[in-house]
């Protein structure tokens, strides 16, 4: 038992509370607690009136450092999108274009000491009042430079997806491990209680691979996992209720039940499960109703439509999403993960075969609505508090991973990825790849960095949020200390 | 909108009142660190040990739970209230008393029975259970029911799941391809089967880490060290020396927390700051499982499934198989010479022709014949494939990626035979016997429920199968032993039947659709239609008719002539009766003479490395990095000692591993039955005496009455490690058998009831709630074994996968209602109520589940397909079993709680009924329909007090 702070050094210090979670919340009461708050008792006067207010289990908490953002918005550009090609501009690589050079790679292809340049498809211009580069997959995010942070020096620990994604979202190469979106909610509860606060919204193709695993909250008890939430209906699996109880019948149900169970507990007396259940059933009915409400695209105009992309074809899918981020964010989600690419291959970023084809299509589908969510989110006043990412689990190689073709292979050497609002500095661009694009020569970034950014910005230290279990107080950045990306921050 | 009712402030009220002391520790329970640290202090646990002075660093003192395991003295107890029943609640009340706590009255019957059959089985009792027990008046009816339940193969299966979550059980290995671990479900089915036939616990562990060491094995012994291979496995790591090592961390860690207690992932990196272990020792430790052949050899996506994946004959290959087929074959070619010399004495005395003619009638309606010798002008394709010896003359050579392609010739009555020849199984394993999922030999497979057919090698097996509806059978195993097999493969259209033929003998039949098999165009040879699962081997002798064959022309076919009856009419005329009667003798006994089989299965299991390493300590947990060598040896804690080794005599392994559990299972050992002991002890009252199952060391806590489990510990180890006499004991205590009410005085005391003033009531587990819905509305499957079942998973659960058209199978509705243990664990795709309901996480040891309460599980079951299905089901058995809504409401209320409602209630709960078809005209169905729903919704359902 540490008698001190967490903190430094002390790896496997833990506190009696974290043990509760580490014995599966047993206790009785614990449940009761954790669905109630702190705000239980100042409930229990309305509930004597008949008219309780319940309370979520993700009950907003004080934030450890003051906090920049309120919510995150993690666009997931999966597969891994070529940097070289999109905002880390390489005027070197193009007169290389087909020539065999002694390069240090290490991809799906395996660790590779040459290989054939594939030049950058697409020219880039200057944008901005800070003049920053962007290839021509990204106008319109080229319009908005000024507000955005570029983090060119980007390392992950893996080429492969299937350990790079469970990384990017985890911060761990192992399946098993709480997600980013897992560990703001279980630090600072939600703003909202009838919505879940870590919200995921897939590909229509679907899932990244891994599937649930990139939402999963591991350790941590489920009501710290990701939600699914689809762009038809119903948004949320399980929330519509069914023909047999349609029409005001599932209210006459809850009315009744709740009599029953009300009934049931009186001759229960010291069993504050039973009480904490009859208040779930009130939440659930009210997410019913919140839910599709905060999806709900039809309260927006039409020119917030048309910003977004949706009234054409090609950005109408991931459009309508970066729109439901910023409603939901605005009903106070916390962290809401939109997937751009999912299924396989070329369904994704993940260009091996024809870049070209490969990038024009998810930079087609992307471009117009990421803009569009970083001008709505700024002319409303919500840039400031809501942190945009934008990135996949890593990037690509400046050289072909075929013998013909323009397929570039996975790169995470150094890759970009870049982020928004909540409290970073905009018009920067921060660390270098090498001229190649090849790997991260200037103060080379980690994953963990990333997340500890978020998660500073959040008001959560990085280095002291922690959670017991199996024997390690774990943390998201690992055992060590880790630093937020400092000069990212304004 | 009706609020709560009038009573509910009431209850508000007290639970405030009574509840305050708990609640100011636990309302804090799920917030972060920073606002905690206040709180920290004042929560700390019981003192440790006082440390000595002056030696405190060098040698602390052995921890509780590392000193040897004694039998304490028993108290002298009194009770005016209760019974004592045993020396387990001589020392429960003891302490009770000392600390002025009462214990609870005894609880109804009712509540027992209830309680006990979910404590042992994870399902309600029947009403009939109930009434049976409540007529019994005989003094030990409850002991007898305890047996009766232990005896029930149902508490095999419920406390295998208890088991299961501490091993990190499932059936794939996460990451891109979450592939299947083959014959994961084995070791499920093993551990069922163990608790089931009380396994004593030493001979339980020993089995799992080092079955494959022991002497006189038998496959389950092979089986249960599947044990070994359960974690997640990466199949494409980007440093695959440190995945391998992840991999035997995730063994030794496994190990150490759920057989002793320890949790000693620390010390992978740096020296425990906890429990006195150096990295040393962890490295020691984990040199006993380095022996064991890596999931990897390489980079790239592949895993050495070889490695750890094998067929193994039942008997382990001691009846002596060999010598069976050596007499099979030699009375197959005695047999066969007497034919061919009757009829080659024919053939020289009266030509070939005769012959030819007797078999002509074999010939009508064939459409097709593809003999694989010179050009084959019906070949519409031909990619790569080669001719070399066949079954007669030439014959075809596949491998790699060949393929043939015919245009289909057959639609309706059809008999298709072939030679077959190799050495390699096909693909899909020996496990989902469907014809689509082998590899090709003559296939039409077109994706979907479609009018379509094939044949084809699957795993060991020859599998043969029509579409629409889907109809698969197969033939015996050991086809791929690198011998020609012929089949036959038929089919009746206007019945419907099919029919597999395997070397002359009929082995299987099924009854398919009725109508023109016509979805293929085509029909591909050596490979599967949809292009992919080539044989690799030789094939020969294909031919199609357009009408069903009768036994005696297979076997004619099979024995290359003489078994139809012309050849016998030939026979008698040619070289009279005696003659004939001896062929007609002879291809009778041919077309009885199967060769043997050998039943084999595949497992996931052990296998060690010719030499196994030699150990070092891995610097700072990196696992390229070398450091100082070890030999396998126990934690310093424990004694320290070397292991040890004896390898067994077959050779096959180094014996380390077989040392690692006889040191855990030794008596010496003052952990094993401790820890044990405390998991059973959790499993029957809710709660573990230490509450850090898997931890007893000093991050973990101390336990809440030493004596009470240090006597458990003894008790078991005097019963052999009998887990079913230990879980005897305690559901035959006065502590089971109290009530779960609620005492101010005692709460004022023990607020968390850790010493078991009152029973502690419990929400049912996530199986527990499925099973129930199940078990109630009588839909339940309760057999067991066998591979995982799919039951209907809703389509936004799909939609998450990578590839969701291919991430979940389709079981009949009879094996989508098995109990939940039996569900196919997926680790990238889990079953949404069972995850609603805080299953395992299958990634890491569980050793407590969590118990939350969330809008999820309220919406999952009001709104989801399943619960609305199963109520209907509930209503529409009470529809047929009784006449009025009274005894409707009456009969599902008591299903629900096995507590027969009061007539006021039953009144208020017509009413409800009424005022659904009055308000929302509902006809009478559809308002006991939701009335049904409105049961599995209510707190007397999903909770045990």
């Amino acid at each position: 038992m540490t008698d001190q702070p967490q903190g430094k050094g002390q790896f496997c210090g833990r506190t009696r509370r974290e043990f509760l979670w580490e014995s599966g919340a047993g206790f009785a009461s614990l449940a009761l607690g954790g669905l109630l708050g702190n705000g239980f008792f100042a409930g229990q006067s309305l509930a004597a009136d008949g008219l309780t207010q319940f309370k979520s289990p993700l009950t907003p908490l004080p934030a450890m450092l003051a906090a920049r953002a309120k919510s995150v918005i993690f666009l997931f550009m999966y597969g891994g999108p070529s940097h070289m090609d999109t905002f880390d501009y390489k005027p070197a690589l193009y007169p290389l274009d087909g020539k065999t050079i002694d390069v240090t790679t290490f991809g799906r292809g395996g660790h590779r000491k040459q290989g054939r340049v594939v030049g950058p498809k697409w020219n880039f211009k200057q944008y901005g009042e800070c003049g920053k580069y962007v290839s021509d997959l990204f106008p319109n995010v080229g319009s908005m430079v000024d507000d955005i942070t570029f983090l060119h020096s980007m390392t992950a620990d893996s080429p492969l997806h299937g350990s790079a994604m469970l990384m990017m979202n985890s911060g761990k190469l192992l399946s098993g491990s709480p997600c980013l979106g897992s560990w703001v909610n279980y630090g600072l509860g939600t703003l909202n209680e009838n919505l879940p606060g870590f919200v995921v919204m897939l590909d229509q193709t679907g899932g990244p691979i891994s599937g649930a695993k990139n939402w999963s909250s591991g350790y941590m008890p489920g009501q710290y996992q990701g939600t699914v939430l689809r762009s038809e209906d119903p948004p949320i699996l399980d929330l519509q209720p069914p023909p047999a109880l349609g029409g005001g019948i599932q209210r006459s149900v809850l009315d009744h039940l709740r009599a029953e169970n009300a009934e049931h507990a009186i001759e229960r007396l010291g069993n504050p499960d039973l009480s904490a259940r009859i208040a779930s059933y009130e939440l659930a009915y009210q997410m019913q109703s919140s839910a599709p409400e905060a999806v709900d695209l039809a309260k927006e105009d039409e020119e917030t439509h048309s910003l977004y992309g949706i009234d054409q074809a090609k950005t109408q899918d991931f459009g309508k999403k970066c729109l439901m981020a910023r409603r939901l964010v605005e009903r106070g989600v916390r962290f809401v993960q939109i997937y751009s690419g999912g299924n396989h291959n070329d369904n994704n970023w993940d260009a091996h075969g024809d870049l070209k084809l490969n990038h024009d299509k998810h930079a087609g589908a992307t471009d117009l609505p990421i803009a569009g969510l970083l001008k709505d989110l700024k002319r409303r006043g919500m840039l400031d508090e809501t942190l945009v990412i934008w990135g996949g689990e890593f990037g690509r190689q400046p050289t072909a991973e075929y013998s013909e073709g323009t397929g570039r292979d996975h790169n995470a050497y150094g890759f970009t990825m870049w982020m928004a609002g909540g409290g970073t500095k905009g018009g920067t661009s921060i660390g270098q790849t090498d001229e190649l694009g090849s790997a991260a020569v200037e103060s080379p970034l980690q994953v963990k960095n990333l997340h500890a950014t978020a998660l500073h910005l959040m008001g959560l230290d990085p280095n002291r949020l922690t959670y017991f279990h199996a024997g390690l107080d774990r943390k998201l950045v690992g055992f060590e200390d880790e630093q937020p990306i400092w000069n990212a921050i304004s | 909108m009706v609020r709560m009712g009038s009573l509910v402030p009431l209850i508000w009220i007290t639970l405030i009142g009574t509840l305050i002391s708990t609640l100011m520790i636990h309302t804090a329970a799920n917030t972060p660190a920073s606002a905690l640290v206040a709180v920290a202090d004042e929560l700390a646990p019981p003192t440790e040990e006082t440390p000595t002075p002056g030696d405190s660093r060098s040698a602390p003192a052995p921890r509780w739970c590392d000193l040897p395991l004694v039998r304490p003295s028993i108290p002298q107890v009194q009770s005016t209230t209760l019974a004592i029943r045993s020396d387990l609640d001589r020392i429960w009340l003891h302490r009770l008393q000392s600390m002025g706590l009462e214990p609870a009255p005894p609880a109804s019957e009712v509540d027992l029975i209830r309680r006990l059959h979910y404590t042992l089985t994870g399902l309600p009792p029947s009403p009939e259970q109930v009434d049976s027990y409540l007529a019994d008046d005989t003094p030990d009816r409850w002991q007898r029911l305890v047996d009766r339940l232990l005896q029930d193969e149902q508490f095999g299966v419920h406390w295998a799941r208890h088991w299961l979550d501490l091993v990190r059980w499932a059936e794939t290995d996460s990451y891109e391809r979450d592939r299947l671990k083959p014959g994961a479900w084995r070791y499920r089915d093993w551990v069922i089967d163990s608790f089931n036939a009380d396994m004593p616990y030493d001979q339980f562990v020993t089995m799992q880490l080092a079955g494959d060491e022991l002497a006189d094995e038998t496959i389950d012994h092979h089986i249960a060290t599947g044990f070994l291979h359960l974690g997640i496995r990466d199949d494409e790591p980007a440093d695959p020396v440190q995945a391998v090592y992840d991999d035997f961390d995730g063994m030794l860690d496994t190990t150490c927390r759920t057989m002793l207690g320890i949790s000693i992932g620390c010390a992978r990196c740096h020296d425990h700051k906890g429990d006195p272990i150096p990295t040393r020792d962890y490295y020691r430790l984990l040199t006993f499982f380095e022996g064991l052949k890596p999931y990897k050899n390489g980079g790239g996506n592949g895993i050495s499934t070889n490695n750890f994946v094998r067929t193994l004959p039942v008997d382990l290959g001691r009846s002596n198989y060999q010598a069976t087929v050596q007499q099979w074959k030699t009375e197959r070619s005695e047999r066969l010479s007497e034919v061919n010399n009757l009829l080659t004495e024919v053939k020289e005395r009266w030509g070939e022709d005769v012959l030819q003619q007797a078999r002509s009638s074999l010939w009508r309606g064939q459409l097709l014949h593809l003999p694989f010798s010179g050009e084959e002008s019906a070949l519409k394709e031909d990619r790569d494939s080669s001719r070399g010896p066949g079954r007669h003359g030439e014959g075809l050579v596949l491998d790699e990626n060949d393929r043939l392609l015919i245009d289909r010739p057959v639609q309706d009555d059809f008999s298709i035979s072939l030679w077959f020849r190799t050495d390699r199984q096909g693909a899909g394993g020996n496990t989902d016997l469907r014809w689509f999922r082998g590899t090709g030999l003559v296939d039409g497979e077109i994706g979907g429920v479609v009018n379509d057919f094939g044949v084809s090698l699957v795993g060991d097996h020859v599998c043969v199968g029509t579409g629409n509806p889907e109809v698969f059978i197969h033939g015996p195993q050991g086809m791929a032993n690198g011998q020609w097999h012929h089949v036959v493969f038929t089919r009746h259209r206007k019945s419907g039947e099919i029919v597999l033929w395997i070397d002359g003998s009929r082995v299987s039949s099924g009854s398919g659709g009725k109508q023109a098999l016509d979805a293929p165009e085509q029909l591909s040879i050596g490979r599967m239609l949809p292009d992919h699962q080539t044989l690799q081997g030789s094939l020969d002798e294909i031919r199609f008719w357009d009408r069903v064959l009768d036994a005696s022309e297979v076997l004619d076919l099979a024995i290359d002539g003489g078994a139809l009856p012309a050849h016998q009419q030939l026979v008698e005329e040619r070289l009279g009766m005696a003659e004939a009667l001896r062929l007609n003798a002879a291809v009778t006994r041919l077309g009885q003479l199967s060769p043997p089989t050998r039943e084999e299965v595949q497992v996931l299991s052990a296998q060690e490395l010719p030499t196994p390493a030699i150990g070092h300590v891995r610097v700072r947990g990196t696992a390229s990095v070398k450091g100082e060598a070890v030999t396998p040896g126990f934690p310093q804690i424990l004694g320290g000692q070397e292991a040890t080794i004896v390898p067994p005599s077959d050779g096959q392994s180094s014996g380390r591993r077989l040392a690692l559990a006889s040191w855990i299972t030794s008596p010496d050992n003052p952990r094993t039955s401790r820890v044990i002991a405390n998991r059973i002890w959790q499993h029957v009252f809710g709660r573990a005496i230490v509450e850090s199952p898997n931890d007893f060391g000093k991050l973990g806590l101390l336990p809440h009455d030493q004596q009470l489990l240090d006597l458990f510990a003894t008790e078991i180890e005097a019963q052999q490690w009998s887990i079913k006499s230990a879980i005897r004991l305690l559901v035959s205590s006065s502590m089971f058998r109290m009530s779960n009410q609620f005492d101010e005085e005692s709460n004022r005391v023990d607020p968390e009831n850790n010493h078991l003033w009152r029973f502690r009531s419990r929400r049912l587990s996530a199986e527990e709630v499925r099973d129930s819905v199940l078990a109630v509305n009588g839909s339940l499957n309760r057999s067991l074994g066998g591979p995982g079942v799919y039951p209907p998973m809703p389509s936004e659960v799909l939609a998450t996968a990578s590839r969701p058209g291919q991430a979940w199978g389709q079981s009949s509705p009879e094996d989508a209602a098995r109990r939940s243990l039996f569900i196919h664990v997926k680790r990238s795709l889990l079953h949404p109520l069972l995850l609603a309901f805080d299953m395992a996480d299958t990634d890491s040891p569980c050793p407590v589940r969590f118990n939350t309460i969330q809008p999820t599980q309220a919406l999952t079951l009001l709104n989801s397909d399943f619960t609305g299905k199963q109520a209907r089901l509930l209503a529409e058995k009470m529809s047929r079993q009784e006449t009025t809504l009274s005894r409707q409401i009456e009969q599902v209320l008591y299903l629900i709680s096995q507590h027969p409602p009061d007539a006021q209630r039953v009144e208020r709960n017509v009413a409800f009924v009424e005022s659904l078809k009055t308000e929302h005209q509902l006809d009478e169905n559809q308002a006991l329909e939701v009335f049904c729903l409105m049961a599995f919704n209510l707190n007397e359902f999903i909770h045990i007090d």
